[in-house]
């Protein structure tokens, strides 16, 4: 590695010296290699040498500084698109820390009657970053799920490493489009809409890494006849097919369960979606093999809710004044898999409800809330690296941090400030991801749609059962 | 000659460094020499296009990091973590590059990652016409192509 000297040359700006004040050269060879010019050299030198070491570098920046480099050059801006480097980036987001959290996409959402769907507001959907490095969402409400401007409005059901899965609805019409799509690329796959549309309960979504994209599955939870029992359908991006139905048979569904919290967590989504049970469903879930394992879930008698941190599954329970309200889950991986519950007496999580408590009232909260003993909050995500907590209540997102007990308050719901408590607003924890979606041979869906609307203005088509029973006001 | 445990490795300018062999062998291009022939366990390993100055950083690393993958009561990631970033900061950038390079040759992957991301930490900030100049890039986009490629992304400015 021979160093040119250059003796002579003055330092006229010193490139890619951040932060770095005092640089001292402790060698005795070198006290003037640091011009801006000598030190590009070098970069180019080593970064043209080793295209690994190129592919290192800008797969551990943000997709805000990519996009911003793409128009650095044609070849520049194909690098940053291919898969290859997408894949890279994906996992480089993953082991740096741990980075388990980008941001989080939220919206408010208010039914006064949960037994009617005519009765609801849709705030529009709004991202918050969180990691701060991050950076930011290009279109964060969503618009380009769109095809018809404001009469239009998109429902956001789930997200899942990278993807949402999304529902688009136009104003005083029963037509309803599901995608589900990467918001940072703004790749989107149309879904053919579930059947049974009045039976269904509740969308979740899984998506996971493979080789260069990400699949995903969705699972739609639907009531069985008189709600005696039910049922999970399935589509998978692993197959250019239909909804597929589980035989297998859950117990009922209540309404208290619909927006049940969820995590995706060791390849299983788990969904707090019945009755003192986790339902379990393994992203390799398929008709014949498996059935999802339903796990009995820790008591609590005013409702609990799942995230995930680096290595483990939490359940924080709510309802208990004495008790640890926090419990992890262990997996025993040998053979059969065995899931078991272990509380953790962590104080922590003591001091957080009592933390809350103390904010909410000095924060002159409604008298009805204060009145009750606790908040119910729900939990979303756990970063690491800042030792914070996301979790809201009906009317805002709250940031917890655990080590001098901080609550900050990050952002709130416009259509809920001030109503009644119910759990509809949805928080998804948000990953990002440059990953192409798999797709296996559907079209970005807007052709499907056109077919969709068709179909519903052509009433004549018996074919047709979706969305009947529907109308959404925006 | 090294004693037992212990390898024997030499920089291209000539400065031989005893170290143990668990510190050795973060350097995954090491294990394997070590693992394949007998004789260099024995030997000297001569690290080629690495220089004494050089060498004695990438020790100071894997020694570390070695003793933490032992012991971790003593030395804690939040040491590790520490340390990673001193160890980071005091380089000026010769340095870095050169063990940049030195990592890759020797793939030291967790100290690769950290020299990455260093780097990456340094050009975030910079404007397209600046990563063209450092990276010797030329535009091949027309100004009408470029203002569209820019259209498609506001966000990110």
């Amino acid at each position: 590695m021979g160093r040119r000297k250059n003796k002579n040359r003055s330092v006229p700006q010193i490139e890619l010296v951040e932060g770095r004040k005092n640089g001292k050269d402790d060698d005795d060879d070198d006290d003037d290699d640091s011009t801006a010019e000598k030190q590009e050299e070098k970069i180019i030198e080593i970064l043209v040498e080793g295209s690994d070491i190129l592919l290192e570098v800008f797969s551990r920046l943000n997709p805000q500084t990519l996009f911003k480099f793409k128009s650095v050059s044609k070849g520049f801006c194909n690098f940053i698109g291919q898969a290859e480097f997408a894949a890279h980036h994906y996992r480089n987001c993953k082991a740096i820390a741990g980075r388990t959290l980008t941001g989080l996409f939220f919206q408010g959402k208010e039914q006064s009657n949960l037994h009617d769907e005519e009765l609801r507001l849709l705030d529009k959907v709004d991202f918050l970053p969180v990691e701060s490095e991050a950076g930011g969402i290009p279109d964060p409400s969503l618009e380009f799920l769109k095809q018809r401007g404001n009469t239009e409005g998109v429902e956001i059901l789930d997200s899942c490493n990278g993807l949402l899965l999304c529902m688009r609805y136009t104003s005083n019409t029963p037509i309803k489009s599901y995608f589900v799509c990467n918001p940072l690329t703004k790749q989107k796959v149309a879904l053919p809409n579930p059947k049974k549309p009045y039976n269904r309960i509740s969308f979740a979504l899984m998506a996971d890494f493979d080789h260069n994209y990400l699949k995903y599955k969705v699972l739609c939870l639907f009531k069985g006849s008189d709600n005696t029992y039910s049922k999970l359908m399935i589509l998978s991006s692993e197959t250019t097919g239909d909804w597929m139905v589980l035989e297998q048979e859950l117990p009922p569904v209540s309404y208290e369960f619909l927006n049940g919290s969820k995590a995706f967590f060791n390849g299983s989504l788990f969904w707090d979606c019945i009755e003192g049970h986790i339902l379990v469903c393994d992203f390799n879930v398929n008709r014949k093999k498996d059935r999802c394992k339903l796990i009995e879930a820790p008591r609590a008698p005013l409702g609990r809710c799942l995230w995930k941190s680096e290595h483990k599954l939490h359940c924080y329970c709510h309802g208990f004044e004495d008790e640890y309200p926090e419990w992890t889950l262990t997996i025993n991986d040998d053979g059969k898999q065995d899931y078991n519950w272990k509380p953790e007496k962590s104080e922590q999580f003591r001091n957080l409800t009592d933390d809350f408590s103390a904010k909410l009232d000095s924060d002159n909260w409604l008298i009805e809330r204060k009145a009750k003993p606790r908040i119910q909050f729900k939990i979303i995500s756990y970063a690491p690296e800042s030792k914070t907590l996301h979790l809201f209540i009906p009317d805002g997102i709250y940031a917890y941090e655990f080590t001098e007990r901080r609550l900050e308050f990050l952002g709130s719901f416009r259509h809920c400030r001030d109503r009644v408590f119910h759990s509809e607003s949805c928080v998804s924890p948000y990953v990002h991801s440059l990953l192409p979606i798999q797709n296996t041979g559907r079209a970005d869906g807007e052709a499907e749609a056109a077919t969709e609307m068709k179909k519903v203005r052509g009433r004549h088509n018996k074919r047709t059962p979706q969305c009947q029973d529907y109308t959404l006001t925006g | 000659m090294a004693s037992k445990g212990n390898l024997t490795l030499k920089s291209c300018n000539g400065k031989e460094f005893i170290v143990e062999e668990k510190v050795a062998v973060m350097s995954t291009t090491i294990k394997n020499m070590v693992d394949v022939d007998d004789s260099f366990a024995q030997g000297v390993i001569p690290i080629i296009g690495v220089d004494g100055k050089i060498l004695a950083k990438l020790i100071e690393y894997c020694k570390e990091h070695a003793e933490a993958d032992e012991d971790e009561e003593v030395k804690s990631e939040e040491y590790l973590k520490k340390f990673d970033e001193k160890f980071v900061d005091e380089l000026n950038l010769n340095d870095l590059y050169d063990l940049l390079k030195a990592s890759n040759y020797l793939e030291i992957t967790k100290l690769l990652n950290l020299l990455c991301q260093k780097v990456a930490s340094m050009i975030k900030g910079k404007k397209p016409e600046e990563i063209r100049r450092i990276f010797n890039i030329k535009n091949d986009f027309t100004p009408e192509e470029e203002e569209e490629i820019n259209r498609q992304n506001p966000w990110a400015f």
